[in-house]
């Protein structure tokens, strides 16, 4: 079988997003709330509840506590 | 005035690929020392929104200039999305003090590509298989033969021990495709999660990112082919950018 790129948005997710270099370093814009991206677009894939159930996130998790959940 | 970070390629010419970035601004290259820099003009400050269709054209931006890298300069260091430096001098001096590292990374990472392999098991189906296994026939013939109360409890034990052997199968399967996919390169667990739809309600049982030579794919391809005719669901997908394999720069 040969590669192919069929996962759009769940791949992207899992590459450009989750993974790709981290820099540890005080050259770059404080991105301290960028986790936030990535709980909106893993909420557009799949609902709250789902999540929850994949243990992607907790319930109480301070993420979810700053976000309108119902606005997604 | 920020720089907003895609990858580092190894390169000492000045190139300009053109209006492709995030919201379509123009993509170039600052470099230092034959190491290039991916790079827009960038406010200082990170992209957030809570507009999905937004952030996922910002994703693809991101991913597709990566993608326009790797194909202008063979191989790249990819950076996580929203990296963005504080100025050029910052970037610079950074790219300076790291040219030795940046390199050798390029080095290691030259002719080869990142690939996700999945491997999903059709649970349904190993279950009604699972009917014909010896103690659970027995169990089922025991169950028959008893009252309703005491039948409902063998069929508890029944279904218990179906899950438990799914379980203990799908390891050892697991076990042995890991073994036998990392001939063809290095790799990487992932968590069992975030399955794209269409296998929602397939077991996934290995999750795996391979950094594999590009003359090693088509035989990987073929091995997990034979996976694939085997009884299970195989994604492979790629080639990506090596984003598992760069490690963490300081």
């Amino acid at each position: 079988m040969r590669p192919v790129r069929d996962g759009g948005l769940v791949d992207l997710l899992d590459t450009a997003l989750d993974k790709g270099i981290l820099l540890n370093a005080d050259i770059i814009i404080t991105v301290a709330e960028v986790p936030l991206i990535g709980i909106c677009l893993r909420a557009a894939l799949a609902s709250i509840e789902t999540m929850l159930d994949y243990g992607v996130f907790q319930e109480d998790d301070p993420m979810i506590k700053g976000l309108n959940i119902k606005n997604i | 005035m920020a720089f907003y970070l895609y990858c580092l390629a190894k390169s000492n010419e000045d190139s300009n690929l053109g209006e492709i970035g995030i919201e379509k601004n123009k993509v170039y290259s600052i470099a230092v020392n034959g190491i290039s820099a991916l790079v827009h003009n960038s406010e200082e400050k990170p992209y957030q929104s809570e507009d999905k269709e937004k952030i996922e054209n910002w994703l693809l931006s991101h991913q597709f200039v990566i993608d326009a890298a790797t194909k202008k300069f063979g191989t790249v260091i990819p950076f996580t999305f929203d990296t963005i430096i504080k100025g050029e001098n910052e970037l610079k001096k950074w790219m300076e003090e790291n040219t030795k590292e940046f390199r050798e990374l390029l080095g290691k990472l030259e002719n080869k590509a990142e690939y996700l392999v999945q491997i999903y098991m059709d649970a349904e189906l190993f279950k009604k298989q699972m009917e014909k296994d010896e103690e659970i026939v027995k169990l089922k013939e025991g169950m028959n033969k008893k009252q309703k109360g005491l039948a409902f409890m063998i069929q508890q034990k029944i279904d218990m021990l179906i899950k438990n052997k799914i379980e203990t199968e799908s390891e050892k399967y697991a076990n042995k495709f890991h073994e036998e996919i990392k001939s063809f390169g290095i790799v990487k667990y992932n968590d069992l999660k975030n399955p794209p739809e269409k296998y929602k309600d397939k077991k996934m049982i290995l999750n795996l990112s391979c950094l594999i030579e590009n003359k090693k794919v088509e035989g990987c391809g073929y091995y997990l082919e034979k996976i694939n005719r085997g009884g299970f669901l195989v994604r492979f997908s790629g080639p990506w950018a090596p984003f598992s394999f760069a490690g963490e720069i300081k």
